[in-house]
């Protein structure tokens, strides 16, 4: 699985912030706590006309999720 | 025409009027979901929901979604309520899906939020399901938020892992309910009838434990992951309905299998 990789403040900034009505941004953190952008080919062409579209520019990187934590 | 010497009969009848009439609440939906424009498909989801209040189903239901539009703005309704609201348990949904008329599928990190608190449920009365046309396992379908120092009622659907199990909680911290089964593509129902019941249904199969209720998860159902501090479990499964309410009888499970199916066939992406 890959993602665009983002600051934290980016990250703050961005969070649930709508692309259109119905669909808005999300950060997951990987292992590492680094913030992820997730995108399907329909997100990239919706958000191309935007003012997000800058985030296109981030290059994929790998994602490696977090393991669930032992529940208590 | 001449009936009789010197009275004569003008056709003054009026055209029988040919519109359908649906049932009032799929109607509320086709007025909401614009993508809906077909006279059959219209038939099709008009009978499901006859269906349904027919087999005492409908009203059990808090929120079902059927997301094969396309986009999110035709993915995003209650079919019970479809209101653009939070309240009316209208969907938003994070980046990350791919929407078709084959259902919706996200990518591993997607979720859609219902706004329906599980809080709002009742703790031994509820049940939950997925319509999944995927093989593909170990992932979470649906879920309430979990976060540390929250009472400690889990409440979540996975679907098959490797070994091709699928795995519930709902409303407990106490072992997972998990069974084996052929593989992830079914209709789902994950419920809990009481504080000692709960049952997993793959299409008409049931499957039974006596985990104990602990504590009601208190976050909203989100769909495609179980969220755990922030962080989405999420699926990647090609799905084509969710429901959420209260729990069925075994004839209502295979009611609403049957139900479910029929429209699935009607739109050619049964499994």
């Amino acid at each position: 699985m890959e993602g665009r990789i983002v600051t934290n403040q980016q990250a703050q900034d961005l969070q649930g912030q709508f692309i259109d009505n119905d669909t808005f941004l999300n950060f997951v953190q990987d292992i590492n706590d680094v913030y992820f952008l997730f995108l399907s080919e329909q997100d990239e062409a919706d958000i191309a006309n935007t003012p997000y579209a800058y985030l296109l520019e981030i290059p994929l990187s790998p994602f490696v999720q977090k393991p669930l934590p032992p529940l208590p | 025409m001449r009936i009789a010497r010197g009275i004569s009969v003008t056709n003054t009848s009026k055209p029988i009027s040919t519109a359908i009439v649906y049932d009032a609440d799929a109607a509320a939906y086709f007025t909401a979901n614009t993508a809906i424009t077909s006279t059959a498909d219209k038939t099709a989801i008009n009978d499901f929901y006859l269906g349904l209040k027919n087999d005492g189903i409908y009203t059990k239901l808090n929120a079902m979604y059927l997301p094969i539009w396309g986009n999110s703005s035709s993915c995003k309704w209650n079919l019970v309520n479809p209101v653009d609201s939070e309240a009316a348990y209208r969907l938003n949904f994070t980046t990350g899906w791919t929407y078709s008329n084959g259902g919706i599928q996200g990518n591993g990190s997607a979720y859609a939020n219902t706004f329906l608190n599980n809080n709002d449920l009742v703790i031994n009365d509820m049940s939950f399901g997925v319509y999944s046309r995927s093989t593909s396992g170990g992932e979470n379908e649906l879920g309430a938020d979990f976060n540390t120092g929250n009472p400690l009622g889990y409440t979540y659907l996975n679907l098959g892992d490797t070994g091709g199990t699928f795995g519930v909680r709902i409303n407990t911290n106490g072992a997972e309910f998990t069974t084996n089964v052929t593989n992830a593509k079914a209709f789902y129902i994950a419920q809990r009838s009481g504080s000692s019941s709960q049952q997993l249904f793959r299409n008409t199969t049931k499957y039974s434990n006596t985990v104990t209720q602990t504590f009601k998860s208190i976050n909203t159902i989100k769909l495609g992951a179980w969220i755990v501090n922030g962080t989405p479990y999420a699926s990647t499964k090609l799905c084509t309905f969710y429901f959420i309410g209260k729990s069925f009888s075994d004839t209502e499970v295979n009611n609403f299998y049957n139900r479910i199916t029929t429209l699935m066939t009607y739109f050619g992406i049964q499994n």
